[in-house]
């Protein structure tokens, strides 16, 4: 019996440390695959790591600011004593607009990157180190499953860290850069009130390009809704309305990605108030 | 200068469509009344309940973040509240072409296996009233006091991922706020959960 019980431990040690593993998906099917991947062999130097989601058609998990609904992917990390990892990046979402509702996220797959930075004193022919992350997702196309996972680096030789590489840098090439590489700048940014007590947000943008600016995905604010139907961008100006979650409120900033056909610039941009 | 004039053009834009769309219920302003029926049948009206504090539910059991709070807190909020005369309407706008849609015996069954505490549950199949009340996820919560007056919409608490060991219930907070005599110290917050399946 006892011989039993570590046979079925070992047994679901090994499924634990796979690659893949999943919340319950409907239909027995596996929604959403997940892998942590890096072509870093020198493990003495900070070097990046990626959270791979692969989902099934359909599917999306959601970007740090969901939207109306959802809930961000989110990462814990198990490291060794001494080390530390960076911000996790993610690449630009894409806008989903079911009916009133809009949804950022991401379908079929995304990437999450993240720099590790090893303990001081670490030797160039460390081995590589035990990480581990602990996801947690929601997913959803018609319905919502949540899903949670712990992931093991994992190693590549050959053929497969070659592939790693080039995933590496594809996801790179998709991370949004900061605006001033965009030529567009923020000439204003103004709050005023609008009626039953939520404000209005116009962002001016200059430069080149502004004109050719299709949206702005917002990142969420901690003392405001944001009415995500109402971001529109004309001739170069961003408008939308939020409202604050009581009078006293202020608005002092909105962070989020300004658009330009598939590129997305991050921007912090101050708000004047304009009462 | 010219810039100055597109901004105060847009401006006033804004405030023309702002009115244009101005949702019929806002936190500090009176409900409109609106009908709804059980799952019985029985036709309820927001009237029905003047001078009584009416919490509103946006609710589909298919919804991961509703399971989660009823098999937590929210039966024994519902009947703390229930006891203290709060009336407590769950209301259900699933469309029903939508996969998430269930028959009200299907529905009524699942409620009270969760031992559910709501004083009815209302159906809004064509989502007329989820979208007057601008709900947008399940759950989504509202307390109307005993003057008809929205006096809290939002999220049911601060923790949407279902881990912080210490939560703030929101409409718990409002409810006891309001009853005390006191003005409800939070009365907006950004909802959390599923899409409502409108």
């Amino acid at each position: 019996m006892r011989v039993l019980f570590i046979i079925m431990c070992l047994f679901s040690f090994g499924v634990a440390s796979a690659q893949t593993l999943d919340g319950k998906p409907s239909g027995g099917k596996q929604i959403v695959r997940v892998e942590l991947i890096t072509d870093a062999t020198d493990f003495s130097e900070p070097f990046t790591v990626a959270i791979r989601f692969q989902i099934e058609p359909q599917w999306y998990v959601y970007w740090i600011n969901p939207g109306d609904a959802g809930l961000p992917i989110e990462v814990q990390w198990e490291l060794p004593n001494g080390w530390s990892a960076g911000k996790l990046l993610h690449p630009v979402p894409e806008k989903m607009v079911h009916g009133e509702l809009v949804a950022y996220g991401y379908k079929r797959e995304v990437i999450l990157l993240s720099t590790i930075s090893p303990a001081a004193g670490a030797s160039k022919n460390s081995q590589q180190p035990k990480l581990r992350a602990k996801l947690d997702w929601l997913v959803c196309k018609e319905s919502c499953i949540r899903g949670t996972a712990t992931v093991e680096l994992t190693k590549k030789t050959g053929e497969g860290l070659k592939r790693v590489s080039e995933v590496l840098k594809e996801t790179l090439a998709r991370l949004p850069v900061p605006i001033d590489r965009s030529g567009i700048a923020i000439e204003r940014a103004e709050l005023a009130n609008a009626p039953a007590g939520t404000k209005v947000v116009h962002i001016l943008l200059r430069g080149a390009q502004a004109q050719q600016v299709s949206d702005f995905f917002p990142e969420t604010l901690e003392n405001a809704m944001i009415d995500y139907k109402s971001i529109s961008v004309n001739n170069g100006v961003i408008t939308l309305m939020v409202t604050p979650n009581n009078e006293s409120e202020t608005i002092r900033e909105l962070r989020g990605l300004v658009l330009l056909g598939d590129k997305g610039y991050e921007c912090i941009i101050p708000l004047k108030q304009n009462q | 200068m010219r810039q100055i004039i597109v901004v105060a053009v847009l401006l006033l834009a804004s405030f023309v469509v702002a009115l244009a769309e101005s949702p019929n219920v806002e936190v500090g302003k009176a409900v409109p009344d609106f009908s709804l029926t059980d799952l019985n049948g029985k036709t309820h009206k927001l009237s029905d309940y003047k001078g009584k504090v009416v919490v509103l539910e946006w609710t589909n059991p298919n919804c991961p973040f509703v399971q989660r709070v009823y098999r937590g807190v929210m039966p024994a909020v519902q009947k703390a509240f229930a006891e203290k005369g709060v009336v407590w309407l769950a209301v259900n706008s699933t469309n029903p072409k939508h996969k998430d849609f269930e028959t009200a015996e299907s529905l009524a069954k699942e409620y009270a296996e969760w031992k559910a505490l709501f004083t009815t549950m209302l159906l809004d199949p064509d989502g007329k009233i989820g979208k007057m009340f601008d709900a947008k996820t399940t759950p989504h919560m509202y307390v109307i006091d005993k003057e008809g007056k929205l006096v809290y919409a939002g999220a049911i608490d601060d923790d949407p991922r279902g881990n912080k060991s210490e939560k703030i219930n929101y409409v718990r907070a409002a409810l006891e706020n309001y009853l005390d005599g006191k003005p409800v110290s939070v009365s907006s917050t950004q909802p959390y959960g599923c899409a409502v399946k409108y």
